[in-house]
């Protein structure tokens, strides 16, 4: 295989699987690139008199949607959001588009430019979230907890996955219920922090932030942070941002428990199951 | 309501994943989030980049009370594309209005409408080969969101439709 062969190869590969076809008052193009699911990657061209719109179809906020990123404080929206900035390209909220407008002059060297940024959103987002799943050790903290809950058989709907209020921000919590103290009823939130990770305190921090904030508002809350570190099993950088859960637990106002610890386990557990019988709850 | 079992579709040599499987044939529920319950408290007051026409519902599994994740996201060409997720995990994503697929023993899905599904083999619906089988109906994307929750035993009744609005 020589210069002339590479090139030719290289050239029918991209030819043949790029096209261009009537859409939308412009041009949709297939280009020949792949997204994550293995689908030709598209992009609308609508030529005018004095500039050229050239569009993502809505792909690049599609895959933030579908892999539940779309939030302005994830890595991948910032990435987004950073790219287009380096770029020029207008990441526009109202629908859903990234989306250029070129100088026709320009517009042979500049569609190349936009092509790349689209090529690099839907190249790198699904892979950020693919490291953040494989740099998990075991099953994941959420999962197990989940597991034990659902054996449970709780009488009433505990909400999973379940976005709170805090006095600045908005948090995910992983459980919350309602449970009665005498007339009144507290909302209580179940949070898993996974330590057994590269970082893990960067959980802790999450936990601890997160805990200031939901509890400085003045609704009825408790909040139970659960983490999992094991004397023998979990990393010393593990062990030692445990006790910083431990420690600030009386200070901040929730409470911590280990997942590792049968005793914690089993103490976390009876009390949901208390909380929810119908005899406490009448 | 009812579950579609795609068995047929994939080599003798793979098999479908009974957790996925079996969760799917529970009877669900999708329940509405509401627009402005999705505005103010799932997204706070934190700016969100969403496409043109996209929706969310929850999915609960009558008895587990499990919670799935029902999306629904239209392009600006038309292509529909329906995913149902746990934990990140994709159980199914159907795929309306698209091109051929390609499945890993060969078999060619021919246009507009297929749902992946994960296999033994081939598990990660996040990967550009796996399975999917061919569905049948017309172009509107509520009928697209019907026949996928049929094919999973998912009661959409209680939810309020037409929803895909840009909000």
């Amino acid at each position: 295989m020589n210069q002339k062969d590479i090139h030719e190869l290289i050239t029918s590969q991209i030819g043949r699987n790029l096209a261009v076809i009537p859409s939308n008052g412009g041009f949709k193009i297939t280009l020949p690139f792949q997204d994550y699911m293995g689908e030709p990657i598209e992009m609308l061209v609508v030529p005018g008199p004095d500039q050229v719109i050239v569009e993502d179809l809505g792909h690049s906020a599609g895959l933030l949607f579908s892999l539940g990123l779309q939030s302005e404080e994830n890595p991948a929206h910032q990435l987004i959001k950073n790219l287009s900035d380096s770029y020029h390209i207008v990441m526009d909220y109202d629908s859903g588009v990234l989306r250029q407008q070129l100088s026709p002059d320009v517009f042979g060297s500049e569609i190349l430019e936009f092509i790349k940024v689209l090529i690099s959103v839907q190249t790198v987002i699904p892979e950020l979230q693919r490291r953040r799943r494989e740099g998990r050790v075991g099953r994941r903290l959420a999962t197990r907890l989940g597991e034990v809950v659902k054996q449970l058989r709780l009488p009433v709907e505990v909400q999973r996955q379940v976005a709170v209020e805090g006095k600045h921000e908005t948090w995910q919590v992983d459980y919350k219920y309602v449970r009665n103290h005498g007339p009144e009823t507290v909302d209580v939130l179940i949070l898993a922090t996974e330590l057994n990770v590269k970082e893990p305190r960067k959980g802790v921090e999450h936990a601890i932030t997160l805990a200031v904030d939901v509890l400085a508002i003045e609704a009825k809350r408790e909040l139970r942070v659960v983490y999992d570190v094991d004397r023998k099993g979990s990393s010393a950088a593990a062990q030692r941002v445990a006790m910083l859960i431990d420690d600030y637990q009386r200070q901040v106002g929730y409470r911590a428990y280990n997942f590792a610890s049968l005793e914690d386990k089993a103490q976390l557990m009876a009390q949901i199951v208390q909380e929810l019988s119908p005899l406490t709850r009448e | 309501m009812a579950y579609y079992d795609p068995s047929g579709w994939i080599d003798p040599t793979d098999s479908l994943i009974n957790e996925v499987e079996e969760r799917l044939k529970l009877d669900k529920k999708a329940q509405s989030k509401g627009l402005s319950t999705l505005r103010r408290r799932v997204y706070g007051t934190t700016k969100v980049f969403l496409p043109p026409v996209s929706f969310e519902l929850d999915v609960v599994v009558k008895g587990t009370k499990e919670l799935l994740r029902l999306t629904e996201w239209v392009d600006k060409a038309g292509k529909v594309y329906i995913d149902l997720t746990v934990s990140n995990d994709f159980l199914r994503k159907g795929h309306f209005n698209h091109d051929w697929h390609h499945n890993p023993d060969g078999r060619d899905i021919p246009p507009p409408h297929h749902i992946h599904f994960p296999t033994v083999k081939f598990n990660n619906l996040a990967r550009p080969h796996s399975y999917a089988h061919s569905v049948h109906l017309e172009d509107t994307y509520l009928e697209a969101l019907q026949t996928f929750c049929g094919c999973v035993n998912i009661n959409i009744r209680a939810v309020s439709l037409p929803l895909l609005r840009r909000w």
